[in-house]
């Protein structure tokens, strides 16, 4: 595979700001309806997209990853018309519950709400994944919570979470316990309300707070960039004098001053 | 559900919000144009966000005209015409039948029959267009039916199940950025279930009306959870949309998913956020 900011015409020092600019540019030029027809410029959009698509991964610290998709378990790569649980047994007793993710339980998949967090993320996912195992040295005096614990360490999800929804006190490691069996199947929420639990029942434990962070990751980014917009500002308009008055039929752009009702 | 994928508009520039609506009324033509009356009042916000998304992704050339709207008529307006806006227009149909279908079938007011009907024939062309997005869709929504019916609060089933008709609105097309576009459908759809169930809350309890996050409520730290909750689930979407290589309306795309998004919550905490504003001065 040649080197994606080559091809891209950039620097390896680029910004992603660069990066995305650069390829608008060259898209401009191979663009399909400025080259109907053209094997070649087809072909060159195809380079100029998967180059594109390398070079940002690297510039936000992942790996290089295959084009076909992001996480590997992705379906829409196969080609094969996907339910909405996958293969087989979709809906099944299981619910919706990924079947497939044998750990990955961090990387997005259409399986489940596996929250893909990011590029930092997705390095964290592949150190999260060798911690997932061998960094699972927690043992439990409480038998169930050692089976599940195993469950989980062996990709078992499922079972894990069958287990642990059969005992009824709920401590912290409990919590944490359910949270991991969550994540591994994308049930990401369920997966953030127990590790928020497990650290606030147990704030000095590390793991607890190594999960809560990874689950956290991406947020921390998004509350950084949405820095400059204030929830206040959402309060101070008024809904729309001049918008239609037959509503009931009709939604319609408002005038100035406020939303666009609807 | 639909609706929270929107504009702030105090926080944006007089002239970036006149650019959002040259793809709205774009939406609303060809919605007339397309699917005649009936399909205009199918026009939403959420769709104009997949529009500006799409646009900025693909760069079609873009021949703005200016027209006199019915509605409108005393100014001219502006607005886009592509095929982009055009497949937003079939998605719109496509959602607010299947929703018209869902409210009739809940609520059966006459309204809803009316809608249903004023939609039929829309939706028909749409399902030729599109007859396996149509078919996920229309399944994706039956299974969501079938948890709310068995009262379930798996809001993280709820919540992939809504992910995932959202992701096939949002599929494009098959290519190099199907599966981002899927993702990025997938956390507001996510989203948007959410904040419903967190919105409706109160008033579902009080109408002895199921609502999937009963459980969680029971937990103190509920709002915060909430808030946290939704946080995540949008900086996946967040995330997703700076994988694309976006630089035309940019700013637009941010102030829907960083500000916009949040209209409605906002709304229900009004209070403490005006006390908070008044107190850290």
């Amino acid at each position: 595979m040649s080197d994606p900011f080559q091809v891209l015409g950039v620097s390896p020092s680029a910004t992603e700001e660069e990066i995305k600019a650069a390829y608008r540019k060259l898209a401009k030029q191979y663009h399909p309806d400025l080259n109907p027809g053209s094997t070649t410029a087809e072909a060159k959009m195809k380079e100029i997209n998967e180059a594109y698509s390398q070079a940002i991964k690297i510039k936000k610290g992942g790996q290089s990853y295959s084009q076909s998709s992001y996480g590997g378990n992705s379906s829409y790569s196969s080609g094969q018309s996907y339910g909405y649980g996958g293969q087989s047994n979709q809906y099944g007793q299981n619910g919706y519950g990924n079947q497939n993710s044998s750990g990955q339980g961090g990387y997005w998949n259409p399986f489940g709400f596996g929250g893909f967090s990011g590029f930092g993320g997705f390095g964290q996912q592949n150190d999260g994944q060798s911690s997932y195992r061998s960094n699972y040295s927690q043992t439990y005096d409480n038998p169930e919570l050692q089976a599940a614990s195993d469950y989980i360490a062996t990709g078992r999800f499922q079972e894990a979470l069958n287990l642990l929804n059969r005992i009824p006190s709920h401590d912290a490691a409990w919590h944490y316990l359910n949270a991991r069996a969550n994540l591994g199947l994308g049930n990401r929420i369920a997966a953030l309300n127990s590790a928020r639990s497990a650290v606030s029942m147990d704030p000095d434990n590390q793991e607890y707070r190594n999960l809560l962070n990874q689950l956290d990751y991406g947020s921390q980014t998004y509350r950084e960039d949405s820095g400059g917009y204030d929830f206040k500002s959402l309060l101070c308009s008024n809904p729309c004098l001049t918008c239609c008055i037959a509503n009931m039929l009709i939604n319609c752009c408002c005038g100035r001053g406020g939303y666009f009702c609807c | 559900m639909f609706g929270y994928i929107a504009l702030n508009t105090a926080l944006l520039e007089r002239d970036r919000a006149d650019e959002f609506r040259r793809y709205y009324c774009g939406l609303c033509v060809s919605l007339k144009k397309r699917y005649g009356q009936p399909g205009r009042i199918t026009l939403s916000n959420d769709m104009t966000f997949l529009t500006v998304l799409l646009d900025s992704l693909y760069m079609p050339d873009l021949s703005g005209q200016s027209f006199r709207c019915g509605l409108h008529p005393i100014k001219p307006r502006e607005y886009y015409q592509s095929d982009i806006i055009d497949y937003a227009a079939d998605m719109n149909i496509l959602l607010a039948y299947y929703k018209a279908l869902d409210d009739k079938n809940d609520d059966g007011r006459p309204i809803d029959q009316v809608k249903f009907k004023m939609l039929a024939k829309a939706f028909e062309q749409v399902n030729d267009r599109y007859p396996d997005k149509c078919a996920a869709v229309q399944n994706l929504l039956h299974e969501i039916g079938k948890l709310e019916s068995a009262q379930s609060t798996d809001i993280d089933a709820l919540c992939r199940l809504t992910g995932l008709m959202l992701a096939e609105i949002f599929a494009y097309r098959k290519d190099h950025w199907e599966e981002i576009l899927r993702r990025i459908g997938y956390g507001l759809g996510a989203f948007i279930y959410y904040m419903d169930a967190y919105e409706d809350y109160g008033k579902d309890i009080k109408k002895n009306r199921f609502n999937p996050l009963k459980t969680l409520h029971a937990q103190p730290d509920y709002e915060d959870l909430c808030k946290a909750t939704m946080t995540m689930i949008l900086a996946d979407v967040t995330e997703s949309v700076d994988l694309l290589p976006l630089i035309r309306n940019i700013d637009i795309l941010n102030n829907v998913l960083y500000s916009g998004v949040w209209a409605h919550y906002a709304r229900m905490h009004k209070d403490q956020i005006l006390k908070k504003e008044h107190t850290n001065e």
